[in-house]
Parts: C-alpha cells; sequence; structure tokens
C-alpha cells in the first residue's frame, strides 16, 4: 500500500542544503501498522511530510495504493489516498477557524454532504464534545486539539494515514480510547497506518513491524514478534526496550 | 517541610460563556517545596492552565482567584504587571506545551536563546552567541551551528523541546513548571534532559512543578505525584508508590498502559463516574 524506494530528502539551498533523509526504503501492506521509532531530529517527521506531500524537496519513488506519486504535483486522486496527523497539532490546526470549520475543511474541499453531522460524530469518536465545534483552537487543551487533528484525518476516511506521534500529548485512558478507535478503524475499513512514536508501548501495541531510524537512515527493521521477544542488533533499540522493562 | 517555595491555596480559573461561567480550575491546593512534583491528569483537567496560572500566563478570557498564590513571599495574583514580568523567565520559568509555537516564529532560534542570554547574563552579543551553542551542545543537539539560524517551524519537534530547555537554563529560575517538556524525546535524549534539570536543581533549591502523561517517568524522575481530574486535584502519593493509588481514575490510568511484556487486543478504558467531578479528595 505504501512503497518508498531510496528516499532522499533535503531541506535548504545551496551551501545550506541538508540531507535530511538518506536511502530510505520500505513497504508497508494494506491493512498493516508500520512504526518508525529513533532519535529525535533522526528525519521520522520529514518521511511523513515527503510521503503526504507537505514537502517536495526529495527524490526517490514512493507509491501509494500502486501509483507511483510526484514530488512537486499532487493529483486529486492522490490527495485522496493519504491523510497526516501532524506531530503539533497547530500544524494542521488554522488559528482562526473553529473547531467545527477545521475539521469540515476536508469534507467542503471534497465536496461531502451531511457535514454537520459528520463533524458531531467525528467529534464524538475522539472524545470530545459536540459544543467544542463552536471553540477555536487556543481555547482548548493540548490534547483536546491532538484530538482535533486525529479527527480532521479521519475525515475523508482515506486508506491511508499518516499518524505523527498521534498520541504524545494524550493522558494513557484517552490515549486507550483513541488506540482502540484506530485498531477499529482498521480492522473495518482495512485501513493502512505508518505511525511514528517515541513510546515502546505503544509501538508494541499498534506496530506490525518496524524501522528504527538514526542520522536520517532506516538502521534497522523489526517484527513486531523480534521486538518483543528483544532480538535487536542495534543499541539504540536495545536502550528503546530496556526502558521497557524497567517499567 | 520548611517554608515551601511556592504554596497555593483554591485556586480557581473561570471563563465567561455563552451559558453562565466555565470553571476549568476548581478548587486547587498544593505547595511545592525544594522538590520535583509531577502533575498528571485527565486531558483536558486543567493542568496547564494551574501552572499557566502561576505564571501569570493565562488567555485573555480567563480569570483566575486563589485564596493564596505565594512565590517568593509575594503574592502573585496581585502582583504589578511590571514585576511579574521581571519574574517570568527569571525567578520562575515555564516550559510551555507546544514550544515550537509559543518560541517567536520569525526570529532564529539561535537569536532567541543568545537574547535571553544577553537578558540575564548581561553578555554582549558574541558572547552571547557563543554561548548558545554551548548550551545546544548542552542539550544534546547535533550540529548547533547548523540548528542556530534555524526558524522554530524548521527544527524538529524534540528540538524544540530542548531549545524551550536552553532559553530555562539561562535563567537559573527557582521555580521551573516545565508542561510535558520531554514528550517528542526519545529515551537516551530524555534522559539526558532529565539529568539537565537535576543539574540545576544541585545548584540551589528549586521546586519542580513536572506536567506529563508519562507515568513510568513520574514515578521513577519525582519525588510526589498529584492527579487531576477535572479540574481537581482528586489524589496526592509519594511518586514512587504511584502504583499504590487508590482513586479509581488513578486505577484506571495504571490499567490503560500499553506494554510490550503485557500484550492485548484491546486496551483497557475508563468507565468515567460522575461522582469523581463532585467528591471531595480524600485526605
Ligand atoms: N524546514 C526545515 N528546514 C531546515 N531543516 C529542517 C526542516 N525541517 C526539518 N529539518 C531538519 O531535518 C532533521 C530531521 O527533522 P525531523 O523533523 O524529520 O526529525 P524527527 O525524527 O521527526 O525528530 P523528532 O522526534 O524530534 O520530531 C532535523 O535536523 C531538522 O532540523
Ligand atoms: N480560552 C478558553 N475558553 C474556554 N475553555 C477553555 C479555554 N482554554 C482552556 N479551556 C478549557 O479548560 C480545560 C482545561 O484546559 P487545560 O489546557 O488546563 O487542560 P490540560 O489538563 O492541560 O489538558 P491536556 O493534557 O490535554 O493538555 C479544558 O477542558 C479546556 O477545553
Ligand atoms: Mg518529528
Ligand atoms: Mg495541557
Amino acid at each position: 500500500m505504501i512503497e518508498v524506494e531510496d528516499l532522499q530528502v533535503f531541506y535548504g539551498e545551496g551551501r545550506d542544503r541538508f540531507h535530511a533523509v538518506r536511502d530510505v526504503s520500505f513497504r508497508v501492506e494494506k491493512g498493516e501498522t508500520y512504526g518508525l521509532v529513533g532519535e529525535s531530529g533522526s528525519g521520522k517527521s520529514s518521511v511523513l511530510n515527503a510521503i503526504a506531500g507537505r514537502h517536495s524537496d526529495w527524490t526517490g519513488t514512493v507509491r501509494l495504493a500502486g501509483a507511483e506519486v510526484d514530488p512537486r504535483r499532487r493529483n486529486p486522486a492522490d490527495r485522496q489516498k493519504v491523510q497526516i496527523v501532524f506531530q503539533d497539532p497547530f500544524g494542521a490546526i488554522h488559528p482562526k477557524h473553529t473547531i467545527g470549520g477545521t475539521i469540515a475543511e476536508p469534507l467542503a474541499i471534497n465536496r461531502r454532504q451531511n457535514r454537520g453531522e459528520t463533524v458531531d460524530a467525528l467529534l464524538r469518536q475522539v472524545g470530545l464534545p459536540g459544543r467544542f465545534r463552536y471553540r477555536y483552537p487556543h481555547q482548548i487543551s493540548g490534547g483536546q486539539r491532538q484530538r482535533v487533528s486525529i479527527a480532521r484525518a479521519l475525515a475523508l476516511q482515506s486508506p491511508i494515514l499518516l499518524l505523527d506521534e498521534p498520541t504524545s500529548a494524550l493522558d494513557v485512558s484517552v490515549q486507550a480510547e483513541i488506540l482502540n478507535l484506530l485498531q477499529d478503524l482498521r480492522r473495518d475499513q482495512g485501513l493502512t497506518y505508518l505511525m511514528v512514536t517515541h513510546d515502546i508501548g505503544v509501538v508494541g501495541h499498534m506496530c506490525d513491524r518496524i524501522g528504527v531510524m538514526k542520522d536520517g537512515r532506516i538502521v534497522e527493521e523489526l517484527t513486531k514478534a523480534q521486538l518483543v521477544r528483544g532480538e535487536t542488533a542495534h543499541p539504540f533499540t536495545r536502550e528503546l526496550l530496556s526502558e521497557s522493562l524497567l517499567g | 517541610m520548611s517554608d515551601p517555595i511556592l504554596s497555593v491555596r483554591n485556586l480557581r480559573v473561570t471563563f465567561p460563556s455563552l451559558a453562565g461561567r466555565i470553571e476549568a480550575v476548581r478548587g486547587v491546593s498544593f505547595d511545592i517545596g525544594n522538590e520535583k512534583v509531577g502533575l498528571i491528569g485527565e486531558s483536558g483537567s486543567g493542568k496547564s492552565l494551574t501552572g499557566r496560572s502561576i505564571m501569570r500566563l493565562l488567555p485573555k478570557a480567563a480569570h483566575p482567584v486563589a485564596d493564596r498564590m505565594r512565590f517568593d513571599g509575594k503574592e502573585i495574583l496581585s502582583l504589578p504587571e511590571g514585576e511579574m514580568r521581571g519574574m517570568r523567565g527569571g525567578e520562575i520559568a515555564m516550559i510551555l506545551q507546544d514550544p515550537k509555537f509559543s518560541l517567536n516564529p520569525i526570529m532564529s532560534v539561535g537569536d532567541q536563546i543568545a537574547e535571553t542570554c544577553r537578558i540575564h547574563l548581561k553578555l554582549s552579543k558574541r558572547e552571547a552567541r557563543a554561548r548558545t551553542l554551548h548550551l545546544l551542545e548542552q542539550v544534546h543537539i547535533n550540529d548547533p551551528a547548523r540548528v542556530y539560524p534555524l526558524f522554530p517551524h524548521e527544527v524538529s519537534g524534540g528540538m524544540g523541546q530542548r531549545i524551550m530547555i536552553a532559553m530555562m537554563i539561562v535563567a537559573r529560575p527557582s521555580l521551573i513548571i516545565a508542561d510535558e517538556p520531554t514528550s517528542a524525546l526519545d529515551v537516551s535524549v530524555r534522559g539526558q534532559i532529565l539529568r539537565i534539570l537535576d543539574e540545576l536543581r544541585a545548584e540551589r533549591p528549586t521546586g519542580l512543578l513536572f506536567i506529563t502523561h508519562d507515568l513510568n517517568l513520574v514515578r521513577r524522575f519525582c519525588d510526589r505525584v498529584l492527579i487531576m481530574y477535572s479540574g481537581r486535584i482528586v489524589e496526592e502519593l509519594p511518586a514512587s508508590r504511584l502504583d499504590e493509588a487508590e482513586h479509581p481514575y488513578t486505577r484506571g490510568l495504571l490499567d490503560a498502559i500499553p506494554r510490550l511484556d503485557r500484550p492485548r487486543d484491546r486496551l483497557a478504558t475508563l468507565q468515567r463516574d460522575p461522582r469523581w467531578i463532585t467528591e471531595e479528595a480524600g485526605r
């Protein structure tokens, strides 16, 4: 469903050009959840932003549902295929738009009907009261904003979801509700997830396979079974695991 | 405990709304001495508003009142704004929950740290730049010279958090309010940042209010933990005894943690009891 080959991501121009992601290749089958973990600044968000079409300075091949995408041009069909939940909720939420308007925007662009009802249902799914649709982003808490950006990403029922630390601002009980919701959607609608998280417990619960990133590269790939058994060769992965065992 | 660094009694924060007033913080009381106090609780329970009340950095519409909010012998809520401004980022420092969006979007991250150095340490322009590069290194940012000229939207999530922490190191506050300062950091960098906080506290008595969702971190790093639910503190414990919590909300939290060594098909979720909203904390 997601195929990435030899991805290179760059920022800046000329002398300041920075090579943030190097030779990254991986594939995620339909209905699978692939986790990206790794050092802060290792390029995880950069990979997601390139796939989502948010950043265009990249080379390599990215195929979504079989069709190759162009770094610089996304046609509407490509855009329908994938939604992203940003690491920083403010990345997706316009500060001057109400919560309801933010969630309805992708629905409006795609001329969907019954938008009011859909927005209500989405708010309910992420555990927020319907009256929140009239509020502005600065009038809700950090975790509530994060849930708004999840609701927005779910609105179009796209087959691929890119999730960048989607529950980092949530207490573990609300996190459990969101993760259960994501698991249900994956099972019922066959969604495919690419997920970044620092929480090894979340990785183990959600991901079928993981790629471990360091300095822009994927240095190790593991299945869930290998992760649970602690079968890792790379010191960074081992450090992640030692954290979870200290529990 | 001898004189606490911060003493809060009956803090309430209200917002006007079409349907009357919304009370988001509903009578919160606690003291912080020379110690690390964890503040955990439900998303939307009022943790950030509590922290921001102490800094008087609330949204305009918010109305905070308290029977007492004393820091260093001063009543914070009645301090003139000028005096408060001097205290902010000086005696009291706060790391805000959305670091990249609390920084100035049109000034490079390096210049922002350097400005703090010039104000607090009275350094020259050149000295401030050198100091900033050193600080970036101290918070374990690789290649400080490359990162210095980047704007806030050009740094990664975890780098944004560390830039806020670098600015706080400069100010040497005696009260630190850290609102999820490590949520975007991998385990190894997180450990290094916690060590930096401990080093700062070793230099002089410092109170730390650490708002987080990471129960493992609280258990290992903090001395005490306060648990908030719906605008109130519903339980308080020594952090090392978090697992002995009795309030059904806290119990529910502990049960909801996904663990590698205890795989489950579905995670346990809370059945929220309306009585949790009204009952007094059991003390
Ligand atoms: N717009 C940009 N301009 C310049 N450099 C950038 C930009 N965006 C990202 N970078 C750089 O690319 C590198 C990778 O950043 P990225 O956000 O992908 O990291 P990450 O793995 O998601 O980290 P974190 O876990 O901290 O969020 C960082 O060094 C960052 O400074
Ligand atoms: N400007 C505002 N107007 C009305 N209500 C507000 C405003 N700002 C915050 N609130 C509400 O106050 C409550 C407490 O918010 P706060 O940001 O303190 O929560 P929090 O405990 O930090 O949550 P999180 O863990 O999600 O960050 C929330 O329910 C929020 O919706
Ligand atoms: Mg990131
Ligand atoms: Mg908060």
